[in-house]
């Protein structure tokens, strides 16, 4: 991973050869708008320093997209229409490199950041994004302690929170109490308008978002409209209208509401979204094309996966990432001559584990998977390949838990700790751990002379939980499986009820990793924490609730202080490795495939998505691919912008 | 026939108020609320919430009350037509029933009407020739009818008119008319798909139908007054339909009041294989979301539906049936 320095002096490197061959091209849907006078002609819309990115090969404008979606609150893949951070992360996993952000430094001990804004990058509207928009969003939406109950804890650093200056429009000072490098993740993660960010954002539209606030246009009037819409208060009011800027309501995008990313909502039903290209996007192709390159996004919703599945099989899929499901996979490669589409399939870091309570209620079963012996005998009962098969045509491959190998942090063998399958051994180790005695029906007793009975628990029994389930039985432990509602087993997870569950492991690599590695390091009750719960309450709660950790259970939580407050990238090297070291030798949970290659339906008339890539659920998806220098081949059909859109 | 009607309008409304608390208390029952589904999507996507956050949102939802004030504010505002806001759509509830209920009483309707028009000739038909090839033809056809359960019904259904006619999957609009105006050509395309999600809602229903009708009918042939009818040299297809037949109706005429609430609630898992743009998967939705605005007055729509229905049936059959007296 290289550093922030080189990585912002290769960016300032493709600005300044991009500000030599400027000669801006845009869409034909604007051609008569700017003839006409109702839109600014093209380089006036753009930034000074647009970002230049390098298509696959430099496309041809125009065409509709149709995507689809199971969810009123996820868009899944209608996230084609981009959602843009202040820095990014490219095809090679190279992280923190500027996107919305022209550039950015820190200072020497990481305790301050400058960021520089591009000069001229408007919002969706034509309204310059400057320096108030982030002084919008700390002052009047952090620090409004009706908006937030207290200041996120990203945005607090060694008990004080952060200070912001804006020394001119295009120039923010980000100062902090303490070293804090972590930043750089967070401004990796910072959206524009956009769904499922998992951290907050840091700037919203200012001269927007004022009309819905108090301390603008005055309590009376927001009262008054809470009320006129049947909102239960002016909070309610000012989330409906603005939350989509902030991920609190996953509700995405309100129509014609003021956006940095490449298309602009322009009509929202329940039955479907629709986007159109944003006039002031500010990214460009090599050649001076203003990007998106496809014209409109209609986004439909529908009732479930199977349908999307269908719609895939009879062509009427553009490009589907996030519902297309493995198990499908040999249904969509048989229809992919009828349907016009083309299966690809792309790594993924991620993977899935059982967890263990460790900090089981039950003083007897707590002692059991508290013994190393025991964990390891579970990992080793396991037989991952007839796993892999029945659950994923053959394509993962069996893992401890472990980032990829790929990551700075992966340490030797931590993803083949205890992962072959050897069930004598596993009943060695059980018999040695004092589990020797079996009842009449073959299993195995508790030293308190109970049979040791086990649950786990999920919101979804497939085949692979059911094959664990006999593998488990295989070696004596009585094993039940129990289906539970999401809901239920959240509540059941905080209220530490739960035996044994599965998780899916994700937040594997930066700049994810180090925001939330809540997978190694005990750092939540509620899912996906069920692993350590009262050890994390307790870290949570600066031990006012829960109970202590052992002294390898802190170290963890130690380390991870370590990687928060290292001062540059390189130094959390050693501490993550730490943690990825104590999960290898420990089995603090108990990993069983990884990397499940993640099927990719592209329409084949649609080009610019890579043949092959890498794709993790929590962070990136699409994005390093940029979606908006796809285009379509053989349907560049000019539309007309959307009706009313201009009037 | 006034009183009867006051006495049954008076039952009706205590009925439904009745269904109004049951329906609130129903859609409180499972653990949690609108909130802890919300949470628990921003913590699958990693959200770290304070408690402080969590309660002051619990306070606007209004969700902090004991369930009967939760009961009373729906039902008092309910009385100002304010049906309240969807959580889970972020949509007003009228809104969704005004974007929904429409199609999917048309829909039902044309449902209720292919059940009755397929199902009526074919009762009787297999009643006069009982025994006969048909009969068990259509004996057994109906028992399957009944049986698979109607998602398997719209899977195949579905799949099948995707590979012989090309149409495609789900909705009730290809993709090209979804957007236009209303002309021949759109409402050929809706007529194309309309006939996957009538088969599969109203096969289970005709099934039903046509063993009810046949069993009434076979009750009837056998009547002495049959006989005497005959033999004064009455053609038997008028004595068909004057006698046995009206008798034989007297059973739909009784559940026609709430077929269409029936048939609406059959559409909820249909709706969602078939992806129509109705309200079953709507409510399926709001359920789930634990949703409880939307998902009251849906619930409490389909319930006055039924009601009324009743109400009407019991009149029809009163006027229908000169042997039912009102006490």
């Amino acid at each position: 991973m290289r550093t922030w320095r080189s990585i912002l002096a290769s960016a300032l490197l493709v600005v300044v050869v991009a500000i030599t061959a400027v000669a801006y091209q845009e869409a034909p849907m604007f051609e008569r708008l700017v003839a006409e006078g109702k839109l600014p002609p093209v380089e006036e819309r753009l930034p000074e320093n647009p970002r230049v990115l390098e298509p696959l090969s430099i496309g041809r404008y125009g065409g509709t997209a149709h995507v689809y979606t199971n969810s009123q609150f996820w868009l899944w893949s209608g996230e084609i229409v981009g959602f843009d951070w202040l820095l990014t992360i490219d095809a090679n996993y190279d992280w923190g490199i500027p996107n919305i952000l022209e550039s950015y430094e820190f200072n020497e001990d990481a305790t301050a950041v400058t960021l520089h804004l591009r000069k001229g990058l408007k919002y969706s509207d034509g309204v310059e994004f400057t320096t108030e928009d982030f002084l919008f969003n700390w002052e009047y939406v952090y620090q409004n302690t009706d908006l937030f109950a207290e200041i996120p804890y990203f945005m607090v650093v060694n008990g004080e929170p952060l200070v912001m200056t804006a020394v001119d429009d295009y120039t923010l000072l980000i100062e902090f109490a303490a070293p804090n490098a972590l930043f750089l993740n967070l401004l990796s993660g910072a959206g524009a308008t956009q769904t499922w960010q998992w951290w907050y954002g840091l700037f919203m539209p200012a001269h927007y978002c004022k009309q819905f606030h108090p301390a603008f246009v005055g309590q009376d009037t927001v009262d008054a409209a809470a009320e006129a819409a049947g909102l239960a208060s002016w909070v309610d009011y000012f989330w409906t209208n603005a939350g989509g800027y902030f991920g609190i309501q996953e509700q995405p995008y309100t129509e014609m509401s003021p956006v940095l990313t490449p298309y602009i909502c322009v009509e929202r039903t329940p039955e479907r979204a629709v986007w159109e290209r944003n006039a002031y996007y500010w990214k460009v192709d090599t050649e001076g094309n203003q990007l998106p390159y496809i014209d409109r996004v209609i986004l439909h919703f529908v009732e479930s996966t199977d349908v999307v599945d269908g719609k895939i099989i009879s062509g009427e899929v553009d490009a589907e990432w996030l519902l297309a499901g493995l198990d499908s996979l040999p249904v969509y490669i048989d229809n992919q001559d009828i349907g016009g589409y083309e299966v690809r399939l792309y790594d993924t870091p991620a993977m899935g584990a059982l967890s263990l309570n460790l900090t089981h209620p039950d003083p007897v079963i707590r002692a059991i998977f508290n013994d190393l012996r025991f964990r390891q005998a579970l990992s080793l009962a396991l037989n991952r390949d007839e796993l892999n098969e029945a659950t994923s045509l053959g394509l993962a491959t069996p893992r401890s838990m472990s980032v990829p190998k790929e990551s700075p942090y992966y340490v030797e063998g931590g993803d083949t700790a205890y992962i072959e399958y050897d069930p004598t051994e596993a009943e060695r180790l059980l018999d040695e751990m004092g589990l020797d005695q079996k009842d009449a029906d073959g299993f195995r007793l508790r030293p308190d002379g109970e049979r040791l009975r086990l649950t786990i628990e999920a919101a979804e029994v497939d085949a692979g939980l059911e094959l664990i389930r006999e593998y488990w039985r295989a070696v004596g432990i009585d094993v039940e499986v129990k289906a539970q509602t999401q809901d239920l087993l959240n509540e059941r997870v905080a209220a530490n009820l739960i035996d044994i569950m599965p998780v899916g492991v994700e937040f594997n690599i930066e700049p994810a990793f180090s925001m939330l590695p809540q997978f190694y390091v005990p750092l939540t009750y509620t899912w996906p924490g069920l692993w350590a719960n009262q050890w994390s309450l307790y870290n949570i709660t600066s031990g006012t609730q829960g109970e202590q950790p052992p002294e390898k259970i802190q170290q963890l939580i130690d380390w991870y202080g370590e990687i928060m407050t290292a001062q540059t990238v390189e130094d959390r090297i050693e501490p993550a490795q730490n943690i990825m070291a104590s999960h290898r030798d420990n089995l603090w949970q108990i990993g069983t495939l990884g990397g499940a290659p993640w099927p990719v339906i592209v329409k084949n008339d649609l080009m610019n998505v890579p043949e092959t890539g890498l794709m993790t659920w929590d962070l990136n998806r699409m994005l390093p691919y940029e979606p908006c220098t796809w285009y379509f081949l053989g349907r560049a059909a000019i539309l007309e912008p959307w009706p009313g859109r201009f009037e | 026939m006034g009183s009867y009607l006051l006495g049954r309008a008076v039952y009706a409304l205590v009925a439904i108020f009745i269904i109004s608390v049951v329906s609130f208390v129903l859609i409180q029952a499972p653990p949690g609320d609108y909130l802890t589904s919300q949470l628990t999507r921003l913590q699958a996507s990693g959200r770290r919430l304070d408690d402080a956050t969590v309660e002051r949102m619990k306070e606007q939802y209004g969700l902090d009350k004991p369930i009967y004030v939760q009961y009373g504010r729906w039902i008092a505002q309910m009385f100002r037509g304010n049906f309240g806001q969807s959580l889970y759509y972020n949509y007003s509830v009228l809104r969704l029933l005004g974007d929904y209920m429409p199609m999917t009483i048309i829909l039902a309707l044309i449902t209720l009407v292919f059940i009755y028009v397929l199902s009526i000739p074919i009762g009787i038909f297999t009643a006069v020739k009982q025994y006969s090839v048909f009969d068990y033809l259509f004996t057994v056809l109906g028992f399957i009818g009944l049986s698979v359960p109607n998602f398997v019904l719209a899977l195949v259904v579905m799949f099948f008119f995707y590979k012989t006619f090309g149409i495609s999957i789900g909705g009730l609009f290809s993709l090209e008319y979804a957007d236009a105006a209303w002309s021949w050509a759109k409402f050929v395309d809706l007529v194309h798909h309309l006939w996957a999600p009538v088969i599969v809602v109203g096969i289970a229903g005709t099934a039903g139908i046509i063993r009810v009708i046949r069993a009434a009918m076979l009750d009837e042939l056998g009547k002495d007054y049959m006989q005497v009818a005959r033999a004064k040299g009455l053609s038997e297809f008028r004595l068909l339909m004057k006698y046995p037949v009206r008798v034989a109706l007297n059973p739909i005429l009784s559940t026609v009041g709430w077929q269409l609430p029936n048939i609406i609630g059959g559409f909820v898992i249909a709706g969602i294989v078939l992806n129509l743009p109705i309200i079953g998967p709507v409510l399926l939705n709001a359920l789930t979301a634990q949703d409880m605005y939307l998902a009251g007055a849906i619930v409490l729509l389909l319930s006055v539906m039924t009601v009324l229905g009743t109400i009407l049936s019991d009149v029809t059959l009163a006027i229908a049936d000169p042997r039912i007296r009102y006490y």
